[in-house]
């Protein structure tokens, strides 16, 4: 009889908004799927080791801008200031808002000022509505800025009205702010740190691309996604650089940075100046996420397998970010098994199936290095919108390279054969099929949190690191 | 309940229940209006068949029809005849084919 290893794969979807707007544990819907894998192919199962949640973000949203992890205090940063913006994650962002924003609050009013505005960082995501907006700021806090007389805005990036010129960052992206942000004295973001395939979110990313105008956005995605060097773990990357250095022009202050576990929780709250505490808190998120690769002593693994966790999406676009976090552990021609219900997502202007916004790579299907030279001419030509391309272009490119098999719901599975995609509602079936393909010694590699996994030597903090230097001289 | 008395408070225009529906669709009509006149999901789905990621965008709010045709190389003309054509149970896949179909700029 075979030795198997019984493993167990997240295989959840639940709405940002709920994820971040309650406590309520019963309003969540969690499953996973298992499969037995023989032990002798199985080179790593990665299950991270996480800290137990704060349990009250309020209280540590309150602890963290009375200590902040580098720079004053939030008091002391209001002392003297004329006018605020606090600028939040927009409706698919999981980062609870509406729990962390009292002690902003209660800080602002403490130190009399008035002329306060909210701003969503939508970027060029579809603008919240009025639901949204109840569930992501909290009724109280949008009664609170009623009362005040505090202002709230949401990016519009095609209106060319709404910002304020501030220049051209060293990686030539010019950079109009949304007028609301720039014409304040203090300027603080509040989002989710995460290491993810452009370097990092949350900090300087809720500037660029979320209040800034379309063209710069399109200008900073078209140059940097496709650079190799923009990866999982590349804070010094050209893409994360480029956006904090912009940050940094647009004169970000200060930002709050939550890092959520795979249940969603809370577990930590870092905040300080820009950009050392959203620095900090991707420091801390890969030291719980980060793993030591297998690669140099067992080689690169045939076949990984991927699952899909709680503060994600309801989109495949969403949930799979995980390939490319992947794809630097797996050999070219290997197979990535996604794990991704992706039950689509409804909004107030209609419902959207599961592989919403994948159908952009139909027409460069199959994915081939051929056809990926015109997802790159596109690029330059501009005829591909990459607030969009940001994502699905990576995970193009790493389809040029090895396959991709979706499980996913039976609901799913026209679309995605529409496309083009591999995709089944069976992991043992996918399994099986990739087992065919790499043979009976494939080895095995299971990252059930791939969207937030990465290994540790993919890490790239800092600019100045050799690797990164090498690697610009060949 | 509108929450007018925030200054600036402004959700995306023209998804509140009682907001009028135009049932005409001109170069003009912008994105967001074609979306809201097809709930059931027609309109989106076009544009997922013209290889378009504008019901997810932004921009839809403000965008007219041609202009997001000459934004995606399209011509405005065949794009203005195929969402005409979801009044009557189309367009037709030639119609589709035309609407897709990219031009040089």
């Amino acid at each position: 009889m075979t030795d198997t290893y019984h493993a167990v794969i997240p295989y959840e979807s639940m709405d940002p908004l709920a994820i971040g707007a309650t406590d309520d544990e019963s309003k969540k819907h969690r499953d996973t799927l298992t499969l037995e894998i023989p032990s002798a192919n199985l080179v790593a199962a990665i299950y991270p080791d996480e800290p137990a949640p704060v349990g009250d973000s309020t209280e540590a949203s309150r602890r963290a801008l009375a200590e902040p992890f580098d720079g004053p205090t939030f008091a002391e940063l209001l002392a003297g200031k004329q006018s605020i913006a606090v600028v939040i994650v927009h409706q698919f962002r999981p980062t609870p808002s509406s729990k962390l924003l009292p002690p902003v609050f209660d800080a602002i009013e403490a130190a009399g000022i008035s002329d306060v505005r909210v701003v969503c960082a939508n970027g060029k995501v579809f603008p919240m509505s009025e639901a949204d907006m109840e569930q992501k700021i909290g009724p109280a806090n949008l009664a609170r800025m009623e009362a005040n007389g505090w202002a709230f805005h949401q990016n519009d990036p095609q209106n060319p009205d709404a910002y304020t010129f501030v220049g051209v960052s060293s990686g030539g992206t010019p950079v109009w702010l949304h007028t609301e942000v720039a014409s304040s004295d203090l300027k603080i973001t509040i989002g989710q740190a995460q290491a993810n395939h452009w370097g990092a979110g949350g900090g300087g990313k809720l500037i660029l691309p979320g209040v800034v105008s379309d063209a710069t956005i399109e200008s900073n995605h078209c140059a940097f996604v496709t650079s190799p060097q923009t990866h999982y773990g590349a804070y010094a990357g050209p893409m994360r650089a480029d956006i904090d250095e912009v940050a940094t022009m647009c004169g970000l202050d200060c930002t709050m940075n939550v890092i959520l576990d795979t249940h969603g929780r809370v577990i930590d709250c870092i905040f300080g100046s820009h950009p050392e505490a959203h620095r900090e808190a991707i420091r801390r998120f890969n030291a719980i996420y980060a793993y030591d690769s297998w690669v140099e002593e067992q080689g690169q693994a045939d076949i990984v397998i991927c699952g899909v966790f709680a503060p994600t999406d309801h989109l495949f676009f969403h949930t799979g970010w995980g390939c490319m976090s992947a794809d630097l552990v797996l050999k070219d021609g290997g197979t990535i098994i996604y794990t991704s219900p992706s039950p689509g997502v409804s909004t107030a202007i209609g419902d959207f199936p599961g592989f919403a916004l994948m159908d952009l790579m139909k027409p460069y299907m199959p994915p081939t290095a051929e056809n990926y030279q015109r997802v790159l001419h596109d690029i330059h030509k501009r005829e591909i919108q990459m607030w969009a391309g940001c994502i699905w272009v990576p995970i193009y490119e790493v389809m040029t390279r090895k396959h991709l098999t979706v499980v996913t719901l039976e609901e799913n599975l026209e679309m995605a054969a529409d496309i083009g995609l591999d995709a089944t509602t069976s992991l043992d079936e996918a399994f099986a099929a990739a087992l065919s393909r790499h043979g009976a010694n494939a080895k095995v590699a299971i990252l059930p949190y791939a969207r937030y996994q990465l290994p540790k030597n993919a890490i790239r903090m800092a600019a100045a690191e050799p690797s990164i230097l090498a690697h610009a001289s060949l | 309940m509108s929450r007018t008395a925030i200054p600036g408070f402004r959700p995306a225009h023209g998804v509140a229940d009682g907001d009028a529906v135009r049932r005409e669709i001109r170069g003009s009509t912008t994105i967001l209006e074609i979306l809201r006149m097809y709930p059931d999901g027609e309109a989106a789905k076009l544009m997922s068949q013209l290889y378009w990621p504008c019901a997810h965008c932004g921009g839809a709010v403000r965008e007219p029809l041609t202009l997001a045709a000459q934004r995606h190389a399209r011509d405005p003309r065949a794009v203005l005849i195929a969402f005409r054509a979801l009044e009557h149970g189309g367009p037709t896949d030639g119609e589709v084919a035309l609407a897709a179909e990219r031009h040089s700029r």
